[in-house]
């Protein structure tokens, strides 16, 4: 779809872009309906580290799954104040897995918002021939905090985009662990006994 | 009998006396007490009925169960989360715990302003000291009480201002802190505990898992409740049911009542249905310590202590001001919206254990409206329009400064809010920033736990949807009984008000009828 896009003239572009920034609404509330609509699938309680293989279980493709990486990878850099990030969770890979049970609607926005992410916003910021996925992650990190400042679409866009990618960073253990969260106290019952 | 959607394979119809459309503080109150007048009862529940054994303390797992919408219900410009149970139990299973009365000052107001004469503290005073006593409510022990918690507690009183231990309804609690994923140890008594099963085994039917879809009224002055078996998780209808009935209680909670008298043609006449929707938004606030000053809010009670020195209840705008009150058991909800990304985020999660994390609760006055449209496979999706009103952001600013300046002065050494825009205060120094705080879709993350409105009672069908006996005012045998009857916010916490109105007005019916 992305290659779609690309090829597509620019009014087009702007109609399909607008459909999916619409979803959009639905997508900053998504983490938790992205859940649900999981639940009557076998759910592991500490999310699979996915194989590339199996990169089809959700609905992102490669290239989309690379831009979804490189965002959720500013978001939450490894190093610096604690050692665990996005990628060291394969936090791209679970919010796909969550994705694979989500309403249309989610999956269209959070797709051309990733498109919007990777095309647009490096020209916003003064990189129009290169791709948000190919910049240092400082540099996209600082895409990310511009786009905070902005109003309509890339604030819409940002804060979706944090939400899902926070929300489902904090429910691997990987983090707990650098943080101090001791996480369910059934478990630790559970291990004694 | 307790029958769960699974355990039935064929379309349900059924016979009663009276209809009970849900199971949350105002259901299971109701159907308790008509069980035990020995009145023929029927409770429908679109949510399933989880137990103890099936809360498995994570989030991304309970949510979805547990909560409309998975718990990310938004208001119509994406502002506000509107959270509700839906599941067995309804909010009191998923809820803090809290227990707080009707403020005197609201029942003023509501004497002065919307001619509520008949609802006193002295006609509710029996309807409480049931509900209480069903409940189990007693003051949080205060070996429960956190150190997140204990902080404003300490702090308020070193800086000689106001503050409370909330009362609870919990019963051998350990202080898990996973209160608001469903109590794993049958410690907190929503209706689930302390009123379901006991109407259960004075002849009340409760299902679960069913939807009800709209009320027929037939020409013989019965009702025919319409509905579906659905399925769990993705609620995907599977048998219909049909419910015959003289009596309905409408207890599906403020966004989905209203809902279901508009799709059955029952709004004619009531042209406040769905009005006047008050959501009591809130919004997170972190105030990072010394490493040394450990709060580990994740364990212990998650709300147990309240600041109380801003309220500001008057007869003339009922509740108002703002509070504070300890958070914590949330963590991936939480810190969704919390300021900065990468490492400036990652700086205040490394804080953790030595953040306060409060709830900082702002009244408001009713400004908002719903409507309602379906899917095909017949699920309601509320539009909840809400205006926030520029008063209330101006309380909020106000709230911005004087909190930040209480946990400054406490020893904190950053203070923040869950708004994507506002900088992290460094110091004292810094509180006149709140003049800058803004509220805006998207900037700001607010949640409600306390949606009322919709049907709000009163005196005529002109200003309010029921009278003061919770009955419609087109409808003899209508009645609503939950959040939605509210004509402003009740209390700073919503359950306790819910279920004595219910004892009460389920008391004056069976006296009159
Ligand atoms: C996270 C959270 C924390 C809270 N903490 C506190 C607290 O500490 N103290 C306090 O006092 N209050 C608290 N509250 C608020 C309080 O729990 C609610 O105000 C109260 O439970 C509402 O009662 P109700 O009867 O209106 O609806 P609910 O208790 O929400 O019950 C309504 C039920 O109706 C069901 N239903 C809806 N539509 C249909 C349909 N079409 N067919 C069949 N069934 C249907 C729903 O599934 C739900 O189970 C909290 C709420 C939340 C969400
Ligand atoms: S803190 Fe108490 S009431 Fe809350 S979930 Fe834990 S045991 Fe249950």
């Amino acid at each position: 779809m992305m290659n779609n896009t690309m090829q597509l003239p620019e009014s087009s572009r702007r109609i399909f872009l607008q459909r999916s920034i619409q979803a959009l609404a639905v997508l900053s509330t998504a983490p938790m309906i992205i859940a649900c609509d999981s639940l009557n699938q076998p759910f592991a309680v500490e999310p699979v580290i996915v194989a590339a293989e199996s990169r089809s279980n959700g609905p992102l493709n490669d290239i989309e799954l690379n831009i979804l990486s490189a965002v959720t990878d500013a978001i939450i850099p490894q190093n610096g104040a604690f050692k665990t990030g996005a990628s060291d969770v394969n936090l791209a890979l679970i919010i796909n897995q969550h994705l694979a049970y989500a309403d249309q609607d989610i999956v269209t926005g959070l797709q051309g918002s990733l498109a919007f992410i990777e095309h647009k916003t490096t020209a916003i910021f003064g990189k129009p021939d290169e791709q948000f996925s190919q910049l240092s992650t400082l540099v996209r990190t600082k895409i990310l905090v511009s786009m905070a400042t902005l109003d309509g679409i890339p604030v819409q866009i940002f804060i979706a985009l944090k939400t899902l990618s926070l929300f489902f960073f904090y429910t691997t253990k990987a983090c707990w662990n650098d943080i101090g969260h001791q996480g369910p106290l059934i478990q630790q019952q559970e291990q004694k006994l | 009998m307790i029958y769960e959607g699974e355990q039935i394979s064929a379309a349900l119809n059924l016979t009663t006396d009276t209809v009970v459309i849900g199971s949350g503080a105002g259901g299971g109150v109701s159907a308790y007490h008509l069980a035990k007048a020995g009145v023929k009862t029927v409770v429908l529940e679109e949510g399933g009925r989880f137990q103890a054994k099936d809360m498995s303390q994570r989030e991304e797992q309970m949510y979805p169960q547990l909560y409309r919408a998975g718990g990310q219900q938004m208001t119509s410009d994406g502002q506000i989360n509107v959270m509700q149970g839906s599941a067995f139990g309804g909010s009191t299973l998923i809820n803090a715990a809290d227990v707080t009365p009707i403020a005197p000052e609201v029942l003023a107001h509501w004497q002065h302003h919307h001619g509520i004469t008949e609802i006193t503290e002295q006609a509710l005073a029996a309807s409480y000291k049931r509900v209480r006593a069903q409940m189990g409510v007693a003051p949080v022990k205060q070996n429960l009480i956190n150190n997140n918690n204990n902080l404003i507690l300490d702090a308020a009183a070193k800086q000689g201002i106001k503050a409370g231990i909330f009362d609870t309804n919990r019963k051998n609690c350990i202080g898990s802190g996973y209160c608001m994923q469903g109590c794993a140890y049958d410690a907190k008594q929503g209706t689930n505990l302390s009123y379901l099963p006991q109407a259960s085994e004075l002849g009340a039917q409760i299902y679960t898992d069913v939807r009800v879809d709209r009320i027929e009224k037939l020409k013989n002055g019965f009702y025919k409740v319409h509905g579906m078996v659905i399925e769990r998780g993705l609620r995907t209808p599977k048998y219909p049911v049909e419910v015959i009935a003289k009596r309905i209680i409408l207890s599906a909670g403020a966004v989905h009542s209203p809902a279901i008298l508009k799709r059955s043609g029952l709004d004619k006449g009531l042209p406040q249905l769905g009005k006047n929707v008050s959501l009591q938004p809130q919004m997170v606030v972190g105030a990072q310590f010394e490493q040394h000053q450990q709060m580990n809010s994740q364990r212990g009670i998650p709300q147990s202590v309240y600041l109380a020195e801003y309220d500001n209840n008057t007869v003339e705008h009922g509740l108002g001001g703002y509070r504070i009150e300890g958070i914590g058991g949330v963590l991936a909800n939480m810190v969704t919206g919390l300021p900065g990304i990468a490492d400036q985020h990652k700086q205040l999660m490394q804080a953790y254990l030595h953040t306060h994390y409060s709830l900082l609760l702002i009244p408001d006055q009713p400004s908002g409206e719903m409507r309602w449209k379906y899917k095909e496979n017949g699920a309601v999706v509320p539009i909840i329009d809400y205006k926030i009103s520029d008063e209330w952001k101006s309380r909020a600013r106000d709230a911005v400064r004087n909190i930040s300046e209480f946990f400054f002065k406490a020893g904190a050494k950053k203070v923040y809010f869950s708004n994507h825009s506002f900088p992290v205060l460094e110091s004292i120094d810094d509180i006149d920033k709140a003049d800058l705080f803004e509220i805006s879709p998207g900037l700001t993350t607010l949640i409600s736990a306390h949606v009322q409105g919709t049907c709000r009672m009163g005196t005529s069908a002109a200003h309010s949807v029921v009278n003061q006996n919770l009955k419609l005012h087109t409808d003899e045998n209508i009645y609503v009984i939950d959040a939605s009857i509210m004509p402003t916010t009740a209390s700073t916490h919503t359950m306790l008000p819910i279920m004595a109105m219910a004892d009460y007005a389920i008391h004056k019916m069976l006296a009159t009828s």
